[in-house]
């Protein structure tokens, strides 16, 4: 499906048009990141090189505390490396301050207490510069897209794990950036609710022609995706893995 | 395991225990204080009240007693410093010839006076003129009879011919009428005046020319002994009461009738312990709100753990703590927290006691002290136990009740809001108020006497309810403009918050909750304040207005009586410098009917503005409007209430009154038209007496003798300027300024010196109000830092990010403020008016303290600001990183 | 298979109903499950099925509307809340999927915590945390602690007081495999000293240890 162009959003701020070769839309040279200083400093991410390129559907594996997060993190642009080089080529720079370019899905509860659904979906894209109106119309619509029209007035406190982050989903979505990482997505969630969540985070990325990375722990999840790279103690091995080989199983 | 618990949350929740245990402390130390205030306040009024007594006690001998007898059972009566014998002697009148007139007098009473007398009871008997020992002659008497020293007066004695004695001397007796009281009359007897005439003998001469009246008349002549009692008193009022009239009353025991005790001293000290009373009544009244503001500002505070609470005890009962077990755990983190924030509370308080009133207890005697120290500890206790145990144990015992999956907190407004209680106790509020203004709160005086004091206690629950009420509406009000006012917010927070206000109208209307309970304490501290302090400001105006009552003017220079000092004798005072301006006023005596009053003569165009004259001195029309009349109709006279009441006068009715010609010394009738009532005026007394035109009394009684000059010094200091007006004049006048009778005015109300409480309370008041203002912005700290944290992620700027945070602050700035003033303005117009018997003279407007207020309102603001600017300061990590850990 | 007749944990006809939103829901209809000591269990079922609330009943922290449950023969319906807070302390441990912890305790001082409302004595606690591999962090605070070392310290509360019974609510809902696996050995572990496990879950590695499984579906067992 290619991405529909004369859907233009009216943001603030320009938006290069995104190229549709193969292209990369995160470029990782030896990038590491250190938490802390000193004795009790944690290195969570070192010389780590990848690439990731336009329409790519990519999983991110590795158990608890291999950094997964943090590589997210870093090409979100929400921190920055304590060393080695990052950039964005295909979204023309640094994505912090310019909203819309990235969509991110965190891990935990991420919605704002005292806003309900539709004002949460809305909140990135009044932050872009789109005036109440417009913002509050393509939450909307965002949330039908994700079925979730119905909770529109209710508060984050009121809704369920899967639901929240269905939502949280939606807010990414609303934004239609060129690139969404989500971090554990369907952690929270029950099997069927998880797969619902995956079939809408696969049909909006094609949708928009966006790249997808997820980092996940569960097979199924990962299975779904394109491409498949292993993280293990901050180091990340970019080949490949067959499906199905990526966890080792319990011994029956 | 209660150790263990106790440990883990001084540990790990040090800043929410503190900030508990503060709220606690502030509570414990305002009221502990008050203690310590009420204790020293007290003891002084103990002691000033019994300075002002002079002869202790009068014991009357009974006919047929032996006077020996009773001098000697009195004198050896433990705690009599001094006893001395006195003669009291009806005479028939005094006689003067002057200048080939001769002037007589109604009866009167002669007194004989030992020969240490004076000296024992120093201030009793006052010298004007001439010498203070030998025959001596009450001003009044000298004045009528036109006498002076070296004069001859005739003493009438019944049933013998008159007496005749040489006048050494003029003197005032002060004490007249406790000297001339009836010993031994039934309680509920109205007072009676005092005579009019009196001549003093020495003893020896009294026994002379006297005694010998014995003979026939017996009952004409009674001996009083004259007692000076130790004032070694129990520093409480009550207290040295209680001693003194037992004191008295085992004396007229051991006398088994013999005599009776005129009991000055227990007199004078009941007031004082009526005093105390109105006054412990009168801080604790304006004190409590405080320590109910602390309570309040402490649950804030202890509210803001509600989350962790109800996990908490969720857990316990998952784990298989049972209920009571439980009870043990909150009771006893309550109790760490209340215990702490009250011994801390006291020693903040015993501080503040031996900084501000050098008082070393926090009671006036050790029963007191403990009673309040256990007192202010125990409050301290309940509110921690009330703020911290209670709400654990009810998050437990909820989760036994409802046992639901998910309790969906439904947006509802709070069964109060709904019953309309805020209405309803304005409403209360306003019909109290409304009864007890009719029936009258007042400071009620008995015509000349010991002062009657009766409080009512119903009007103080006007100013409670109206202070809750308000502070429930203004909930209401601030509730439904947040919630339905929702478009409204989101235009008036463009300014602020620019694109992101529909974002910060729609999140504070989610927790308007929390902001409606902001902008509450934020209004209750400042309106407390205000009131406070506008009550304060308008006492000490009143202070100021009752001293210039009694002295006059800044400065007053009084003519020696039968001296001739006309008008001009102004201007040798005016040459003084520092005088502004000079105004002559006419003392006279009239006779209306067989009453003799005090009469004024004065100038109406000038007086206005050389001295303050309240309207409410006056009835019947403006103090301008009445001293015009005076001026238009120039015999109009203004009368005390008891005459019109006596003479049944109408507006314009003919009173006749006689005054003294000063060309024949003879009393001559002066027509005057009643035209209005005056109470108070400056150097009056207390008594019934006229004010009239000067210029018509001068040119009635041929005479334009000058009875007083009132002087205004202006900026200059009174005390300063008396000092060089009394150098120029000499002895021929006496010169009293204001700041000497600041110190001794009469009423012990108004010399209660609420100084040193109310700067304790306003300091209180400022701290509350600035607690309170930087507490709201601190309470859902843990909510917002997630707000924030997501926002930033999203993509949200520094910038933006602030402006949420202060347009929360504004609003609760703004809505605390402006009803805080409407409140305070309101409290302090219904407490002048409930409290009105405390002002002496009542004020007819109130006095704002202008600099207070703003300043309070600066810093309550100055708080909110600072507060804002914490909450939304820089965090050293990545949003991201806070937004994982919460 | 054990020579008790009566079960460890044995519910019977159990009927549970909420008002929510002015709807009333039927959460439980009549459920019956017992688990014998040694036995591991699993329910399974959709969200909303009734898992969540069939865990609260069976561990007396809600009260059904009719049926029983009863642990080690010892009634828990029908008696009073410190009755059952007591036969809970004593007999039941209850791990649910999160905030198993007392924040303001250390791990080692919220396992002296169940253990001391549990009447058993001190001196095991050490053991309990080794037991999952959690001595070295004995002294941190749970705020201090990885997911996977949360998951695990709250199965070390859990087991602390001895309990007869272990119910668990998605106890490996956040766990990488790893955790996963070593969480679920602990539970086999615990069930072959004789314990009674049941856990609700819909991870299929969980239900992939189970001796039983159980399926739930709108309050009632799947035949």
């Amino acid at each position: 499906m290619t991405p529909n162009t004369t859907q233009r959003i009216s943001v603030a701020g320009d938006r290069p048009p995104l190229s549709t070769d193969q292209s990369a839309v995160v470029r990782c040279s030896e990038l590491s990141h250190t938490y802390g200083t000193g004795p009790t400093a944690v290195v969570a991410v070192h010389g780590v090189t990848c690439t990731v390129t336009n329409g790519m559907r990519l999983a991110i594996t590795g158990p608890s505390g291999s950094g997964k997060s943090t590589l997210l993190h870093l090409m979100a642009g929400l921190v920055e490396p304590t060393a080695g080089q990052l950039d964005w080529p295909a979204l023309g720079g640094h994505p912090a301050g310019q909203p819309g370019l990235v969509g991110v899905v965190f891990q935990g509860p991420s919605l704002i207490p005292a806003l309900n659904v539709v004002e949460n979906v809305a909140l990135p894209l009044i932050l872009s510069g789109c005036t109440d109106a417009e913002a509050s119309d393509m939450a909307k619509a965002a949330l039908q897209t994700m079925e979730l029209d119905r909770l529109g007035r209710k508060l984050p406190e009121e809704l369920s794990g899967g639901q929240a982050q269905r939502v949280a989903i939606a807010r990414v979505l609303a934004l239609r950036p060129p690139l969404i990482l989500a971090d554990e997505p369907t952690g929270q969630l029950d099997r069927e609710t998880g797969a619902h969540v995956i079939d809408m985070l696969l049909g909006a990325a094609t949708a928009l022609g966006a790249s997808l990375v997820v980092s996940t722990h569960d097979t199924s999840v990962a299975q779904r995706m394109d491409s498949c790279w292993q993280m293990s103690d901050g180091a990340l091995d970019t080949t490949d893995l067959p499906i199905g080989n990526t966890l080792p199983r319990r011994a029956q | 395991m209660i150790t263990l618990w106790i440990h883990g949350l001084l540990v790990r929740r040090t800043g929410r225990i503190v900030a508990t245990a503060l709220g606690v402390a502030v509570a414990v130390a305002l009221l502990a204080s008050l203690g310590a205030f009420l204790a020293s306040s007290k003891a002084s009024m103990t002691a000033r009240a019994a300075s002002g007594v002079i002869v202790d006690w009068q014991v009357q001998v009974a006919s047929g007693a032996d006077p020996t007898v009773v001098l000697d059972a009195t004198t050896r009566t433990a705690g009599v410093n001094a006893a001395l014998p006195v003669g009291f002697a009806q005479t028939s009148g005094f006689k003067a010839v002057n200048g080939g007139t001769t002037q007589t007098t109604g009866p009167g009473v002669v007194l004989g006076i030992p020969a240490e007398y004076q000296s024992v009871f120093a201030g009793e008997i006052r010298g004007l003129s001439g010498s203070s020992r030998g025959v001596l002659v009450a001003q009044q008497t000298a004045s009528n009879l036109h006498v002076a020293p070296g004069d001859l007066v005739s003493v009438g004695r019944a049933g013998l011919p008159d007496a005749r004695v040489r006048v050494d001397g003029v003197v005032d007796l002060p004490q007249a009428d406790s000297l001339f009281q009836i010993v031994g009359a039934p309680a509920q007897s109205q007072p009676v005046a005092p005579p009019d005439n009196v001549l003093l003998l020495p003893d020896g001469q009294y026994r002379k020319l006297m005694g010998p009246l014995a003979a026939q008349r017996p009952d004409l002549l009674t001996t009083q002994i004259h007692v000076d009692h130790s004032h070694a008193l129990p520093p409480d009022p009550s207290q040295a009461y209680t001693d003194a009239t037992s004191a008295a009353h085992n004396l007229e025991a051991t006398l088994v009738g013999a005599g009776q005790v005129g009991d000055n001293l227990g007199a004078v000290l009941d007031g004082a312990r009526q005093d105390a009373l109105y006054a412990q009544v009168l801080f604790v009244f304006l004190g409590i709100p405080g320590a109910v503001l602390a309570g309040i500002l402490t649950a804030a505070m202890a509210n803001s753990a509600a989350v962790r609470r109800r996990r908490e005890q969720a857990l316990l009962r998952t784990r298989g703590t049972t209920l009571r077990q439980v009870v043990r755990l909150a009771t006893a983190e309550a109790l760490t927290i209340g215990v702490a924030g009250g011994l801390l509370g006291l020693a903040v308080a015993a501080v503040v006691g031996r900084v501000m009133f050098d008082a070393t207890s926090f009671g006036a005697t050790t029963t007191s002290a403990l009673a309040w120290t256990i007192g202010a500890f125990s409050v301290g206790l309940l509110i921690a136990v009330g703020t911290v145990a209670i709400p654990s144990v009810r998050a437990y015992r909820l989760q036994t009740v409802s046992g639901a999956r998910m309790q969906v907190r439904r947006h509802r407004s709070p069964g109060w809001m709904r019953w309309g209680v805020d209405f309803v106790l304005l409403l209360v509020s306003a019909i109290v108020f409304w009864i007890t203004s009719r029936t009258g709160y007042s400071l009620v005086l008995a015509p000349e006497g010991v002062p009657n004091i009766s409080v009512s206690y119903w009007a103080f629950l006007g100013p409670a309810l109206l202070w809750i009420g308000f502070g429930l509406l203004t909930w209401r009000v601030a509730y439904v403009a947040l919630g339905s006012g929702r478009s409204l917010m989101t235009t008036l927070l463009r300014p602020i918050t620019g694109r992101l206000s529909s974002t910060a109208a729609a999140s504070m209307s989610r927790q308007r909750s929390t902001l409606a309970s902001g902008v509450v304490l934020v209004a209750l501290a400042l309106s407390f304040a205000a009131s406070t302090a506008t009550f304060n400001a308008t006492y000490r105006q009143q202070s100021e207005v009752d001293a210039l009552l009694s002295n006059g003017a800044d400065v007053t220079v009084t003519e020696s009586p039968g001296s001739v000092v006309g008008p001009s004798g102004a201007t040798a005072i005016a040459a003084v410098s520092g005088v502004q301006s000079v105004e002559p006023i006419q003392h006279r005596f009239a006779y209306v009917g067989t009453d003799l009053q005090d009469l004024y003569g004065v100038r109406p165009d000038t007086i206005v503005s050389s001295t303050a004259l309240q309207d409410a001195y006056f009835q019947g029309g403006t103090a301008r409007q009445l001293l015009a009349e005076l001026s238009v109709k120039p015999d109009s006279i203004l009368v005390s209430d008891e005459t019109v009441m006596d003479f049944q006068l109408q507006p314009g009715d003919l009173l006749n009154l006689r005054l003294q010609d000063g060309r024949t010394k003879q009393f001559t009738t002066v027509p005057f038209h009643y035209a209005g009532i005056v109470k108070e005026f400056p150097t009056a007394p207390h008594d019934s007496f006229f004010v009239a035109n000067a210029a018509y009394v001068a040119q009635a009684t041929g005479s334009d003798a000058v009875g007083a000059f009132l002087v205004n010094t202006g900026s200059s200091d009174p005390a300063t300027v008396a000092k060089e007006i009394q150098a120029t004049l000499g002895s021929s006048a006496a010169v009293t300024d204001i700041s000497t009778s600041r110190v001794a005015v009469g009423s012990s109300l108004t010399s209660v010196d609420l100084s040193g409480l109310t700067r304790l309370e306003l300091a209180f008041a400022l701290v509350l109000s600035a607690l309170s203002g930087g507490l709201v912005l601190a309470l859902g700290l843990v909510e917002r830092r997630r707000t924030f944290a997501i926002a930033a992620v999203l993509g949200a700027t520094r910038r933006q990010l602030r402006s949420l945070v202060f347009s929360e602050g504004i609003v609760v700035a703004i809505g605390g403020i402006v009803a805080g003033a409407i409140a305070g303005w309101l409290l302090s117009h219904m407490l002048v008016a409930v409290l009105t018997g405390v002002f002496d003279p009542p004020p007819a407007s109130l006095s704002i303290p202008w600099a207070y207020l703003v300043s309070t309102g600066f810093i309550a603001a100055a708080a909110i600001t600072g507060a804002a600017g914490l909450a939304s300061r820089r965090s050293r990590r990545p949003a991201i990183e806070e937004l994982r850990e919460l | 298979m054990s020579s008790q007749s009566a079960a460890a944990l044995d519910a019977h006809q159990l009927y549970r109903f909420f008002r929510a939103d002015d709807e009333e829901v039927l959460a439980l209809r009549g459920v019956s499950i017992s688990v014998e000591a040694g036995e591991i269990v699993a329910v399974v079922g959709p969200s909303g099925s009734g898992k969540s609330t069939l865990l609260s009943c069976l561990a007396g922290l809600d009260e059904p509307a009719a049926g029983t449950v009863r642990v080690g023969g010892r009634r828990m319906t029908g008696r009073s809340e410190s009755m059952r807070a007591s036969l809970r302390a004593e007999h039941v441990g209850v791990l649910f999927q999160g905030g198993n912890l007392i924040e303001h305790l250390t791990i080692a001082q919220n396992v002296r915590l169940a253990r001391h409302l549990g009447n058993k004595r001190h001196d095991a606690d050490s053991t309990i945390l080794d037991g999952v591999g959690l001595l070295p962090r004995a002294a941190a605070y749970p705020a201090e602690l990885s997911g996977g070392e949360s998951a695990r310290a709250g199965l070390a509360v859990a087991l602390s007081n001895d309990p007869d019974v272990l119910l668990a609510d998605e106890p490996t809902g956040e766990l990488d495999g790893e955790t996963e696996q070593r969480v679920l050995a602990l539970f086999r572990d615990r069930a072959d000293r004789g314990c009674a496990v049941l856990l609700v879950t819909h991870s299929p590695n969980v239900t992939a240890v189970a001796d039983r499984v159980v399926a739930l579906s709108d309050g009632l067992v799947a035949p």
